[in-house]
């Protein structure tokens, strides 16, 4: 048994040390997750723990006590974290092994791995294609055989489209249902850890460590992961009409409608309106931006992090933000600030919030005609490096991710073969509230599926 | 929205665009603002009971290790003495709100 | 000719043993950064956690003054760039403040509160001037204050100084403050304007840095006296923050006022709504605090 567990870490070990220099998965790594420290950890472990021997990622912008959290940005990149967020707390207890943090899109404002500061992940399955973002590198660690599972974080899909693009298992839990306490806040509202796995068991199991009540975070749940409802009747899924015709890639469509055609054999399948849909991406866009403009205000050279010095105060400030932190996050700072002003006598913000909850509304009764929505997780593959340089093209995969992410419910992607181009296809289904356990089953039929 | 609004935005945020930054960011915001005047359209709904209530914790002081305080002196970009050293400000701005 | 428009804005911090949103201490030391943790220093990923003993202390505040407790109040983040303030933003209660109304009654008037609400403080600063630099101490950030706003309803300074003892020496008698203004725990900041019975409207000015009732007199005396002859040598009260200078006994601009616009108001979406039941304000008003200390109001269904 501990045979086994050593050759798997070792495979992945070995894995790292060949492939990261051009797959740029892992960003930093520390004295505290080499190599030769792995033989005392194991025999300081209890090995009945559930995570005993596991090796897992984790996203630069979840605090791990000795390592950085850079959160892909010049503006952190020397900073040395001196806490353990709760997940990693719950991570340690379960007996895990932490195997470095994994690169992503700065501040985790992306959806390719492109804008991080130090440099994009590489999608295993092809060296000219995105992997995917915020958490390209969780995703690519994972898909390349590095470590046995990831922690990601999502927003707006940031776990499930870089999933969906490198071929494994992504999840977004209810929001609340996993604590934020130590997550780098990006949209508090809206922001969830969530796992990465190359199949559907271990990533549930990943899941069921994580969550949990967090008396430090007022978000969180008084929920621990057994105490979640089982469901075993489930006889309907729904597919909704405005996400259905959207225009997709000819491959993901093709999956798509396999995967309906299959489901529909055993399921009834209804087709749903999402009629407050398209508010969801202005919403969002919204939501997130005016959330960020403060959460990304005390990155400023001023108590942590590098700092650009100058003779004022004002213009350190400003030298340090400036060239310290990248176009898209300034950007996103900015729009977020002119949401929350009332430049113009708008009040975006607050129109933003009511719109999300006539989507959780509308949402939480879809759920009450059927047990869960498939969707595809994006409506294409991974694209080649710099192949979206518009932002709205780029904001266009979040599509199919943004909804349920506005209405705070628990969605998974998970693979579903391969375009023509070998790219992978990933499938998404979205549950009501704290219905993880019956996503889970449902994923892996799904799972089973994806190998016809 | 012009250059001067925009500007002031920056200021706000403690940002310099450079003019390239500044062009596209204005051209951005035009759009949105047209784009996302939709979400005004929806009525107000009133969703008292749904809001999560407040943790409460219990008063007790709890200090951090030395060495972990430590560790928080140490991340502070300068200092001295155990405090955390920055530029004056300018002239202009030399009170704060509390 | 002049109508006299004084109002007080008082900043008393609360006697807690821990900070309003965090647990370090909230005991004064000289030694700087002794009292610090990842929350009060505002690092990625800490959260705040709000410290029931504060909102006890303010209902108590608050019932002695007569104000309307509100059952329902909420947090919203103020946001601004100051060197005193680690997450450029300020956690205070803009939109539903916990207290609303009520008035505390002198010898011969009755001044009204408008409102009064938690908030936390900011860090102490200490000046270089010659290496043109700053100290900052984060002790102070953090901890609870209750600021209490007044109506504009004083006529001269020696009500202004008498509301402040007064309301002092409440705030130390109902165990709510320490009230020591050599340690800060007992701060306050007047504004004042000029209602001309004809003509126009001037501007407000704020006067900050006083720490005695006695400068508070002298402050409100002298700039009454520099506003009206403004006007009356035909110039305008331009709205303002200044400072009171005691050596010279004069006030002096230290910067313009900002809009309430420029500070962003966003509600605090890491924390909930705050409620309290009209049995838990009464128990709290009586200077008792209900018997299971650590509550968890959260009231979370699936």
């Amino acid at each position: 048994m501990l045979q086994v567990i050593l050759e798997s870490y070792q495979t992945h070990e070995d894995q790292l040390h060949r492939q990261n220099c051009k797959l740029n998965a892992f960003i930093s790594r520390t004295s505290l997750s080499e190599s030769s420290l792995y033989p005392s950890y194991l025999s300081t472990t209890n090995p009945s723990l559930p995570l005993y021997g596991i090796s897992v990622g984790v996203k630069d912008n979840i605090a791990v006590k000795g390592f950085p959290l850079s959160n892909g940005s010049r503006i952190m990149k020397d900073f040395v974290c001196p806490y353990d967020a709760f997940v990693i707390q719950k991570l340690r207890s379960a007996g895990a092994w932490i195997m470095g943090k994994t690169n992503m899109d700065e501040f985790a404002m992306g959806s390719s791995n492109e804008f991080s500061a130090f440099g994009p992940a590489i999608n295993p399955h092809h060296p000219s294609y995105v992997p995917g973002g915020s958490s390209g590198g969780s995703a690519v660690a994972v898909a390349s055989g590095m470590c046995s599972m990831a922690l990601g974080s999502d927003t707006g899909g940031s776990i499930r489209q870089p999933a969906s693009f490198c071929g494994v298992v992504g999840i977004r839990p209810s929001y609340g249902l996993v604590s934020r306490y130590g997550l780098s806040a990006f949209c508090s509202s809206l922001d969830q850890i969530g796992p990465l796995a190359k199949d559907v068991d271990s990533a549930f199991k990943l899941l069921s460590i994580i969550a949990g009540h967090d008396p430090r975070d007022n978000s969180s749940f008084h929920l621990e992961y057994e105490q979640l409802p089982e469901n075993s009747n489930v006889t309907t899924f729904g597919i909704i009409k405005e996400l259905d015709q959207i225009p997709m890639k000819d491959d993901v469509r093709n999956a798509y409608e396999f995967l309906k055609q299959q489901l529909s054999k055993e399921f009834q399948l209804k087709e749903l309106s999402l009629s407050h849909f398209k508010y969801a991406l202005p919403a969002y866009h919204v939501i997130c931006d005016a959330e960020a403009s403060s959460n990304l205000a005390r990155y400023a050279g001023t108590h942590l992090g590098d700092r650009v010095n100058s003779t004022h105060y004002q213009s350190m400030l400003k030298q340090s933000r400036s060239l310290l932190l990248g176009t898209e996050v300034k950007r996103r700072i900015i729009l977020g600030a002119y949401f929350l002003s009332s430049q113009g006598g708008q009040d975006f913000y607050h129109h933003a919030i009511n719109a999300q909850k006539h989507i959780r509304i509308e949402m939480e009764r879809i759920f009450e005609k059927v047990s869960f929505v498939l969707s595809p997780t994006t409506p294409d593959t991974a694209f080649r490096f710099g192949g979206k340089k518009d932002p709205v093209a780029m904001y266009y995969s979040d599509i199919c991710t943004i909804p349920s992410s506005l209405a705070g419910l628990p969605s998974i992607s998970i693979p579903f073969g391969k375009s023509r181009e070998g790219l992978p296809l990933g499938m998404q289904i979205i549950g009501a509230r704290f219905s993880e356990k019956t996503l889970h089953r449902l994923a892996k039929k799904i799972e089973e599926l994806s190998l016809v | 929205m012009d250059r001067a609004s925009l500007r002031h935005l920056c200021d706000l945020c403690a940002l310099e665009l450079n003019q390239e930054e500044e062009e596209s960011l204005l051209g951005d915001l035009l759009r949105i603002a047209h784009e996302f005047e939709v979400l005004s359209e929806l009525p107000p709904i009133q969703d008292s009971e749904n809001t999560q209530r407040v943790f409460f914790r219990d008063d007790h002081p709890q200090e951090l290790s030395e060495e972990d305080r430590q560790i928080l002196i140490k991340n502070f970009p300068i200092q001295s003495e155990s405090y955390l050293l920055m530029p004056a400000l300018d002239e202009t701005d030399a009170s704060s709100d509390t | 000719m002049f109508k006299l428009c004084v109002g007080l804005e008082i900043h008393m911090q609360l006697l807690c043993q821990s900070k309003l949103f965090c647990s370090c201490s909230a005991s004064f030391s000289s030694a700087p950064n002794r009292h610090i943790c990842p929350i009060c220093l505002a690092y990625p990923g800490a959260m705040p956690s709000l410290n029931h003993q504060a909102v006890v202390l303010a209902v108590r505040m608050g019932s002695a003054l007569r104000a309307q407790i509100c059952n329902t109040s909420a947090f919203d983040r103020k946001c601004y760039f100051y060197p005193d303030m680690p997450k450029a933003y300020q956690i205070t209660q803009y939109r539903h403040p916990l207290i609303q109304g009520g008035y505390l009654d002198l010898d011969h008037t009755r001044i009204r509160i408008r409102e009064a609400h938690l908030e936390e403080d900011s860090a102490r600063t200490i000046h270089y001037p010659d290496k043109g630099e700053i100290g900052l101490d984060f002790n102070r950030a953090g901890l609870a204050l209750l600021e209490i706003v007044t109506e504009a309803d004083f006529c001269d300074a020696s009500q202004a100084s008498d509301f402040l003892k007064k309301l002092h020496r409440m705030a130390i008698d109902l165990g709510v403050s320490k009230g020591k203004m050599e340690e800060g725990s007992f701060r306050f900041d007047v504004n004042i304007s000029i209602i001309p019975l004809t003509g126009k409207t001037q501007g407000r000015v704020e006067i900050k840095n006083l720490n005695s009732f006695r400068l508070l007199e002298k402050a409100i005396n002298y700039e009454k006296i520099r506003q009206m002859e403004l006007i009356e040598n035909g110039g305008m009260v331009a709205s303002e923050t200044r400072s009171f200078d005691a050596s010279l006994g004069i006030t002096v601009p230290l910067r313009k006022k900002d809009s309430i616009n420029d500070y962003r108001f966003l509600p605090e979406p890491d924390l909930g709504t705050l409620h309290i039941s009209n049995d838990e304000i009464e128990a709290y008003s009586r200077n008792e605090a209900l018997k299971d200390s650590c509550l968890e109001q959260s009231s979370n269904i699936i």
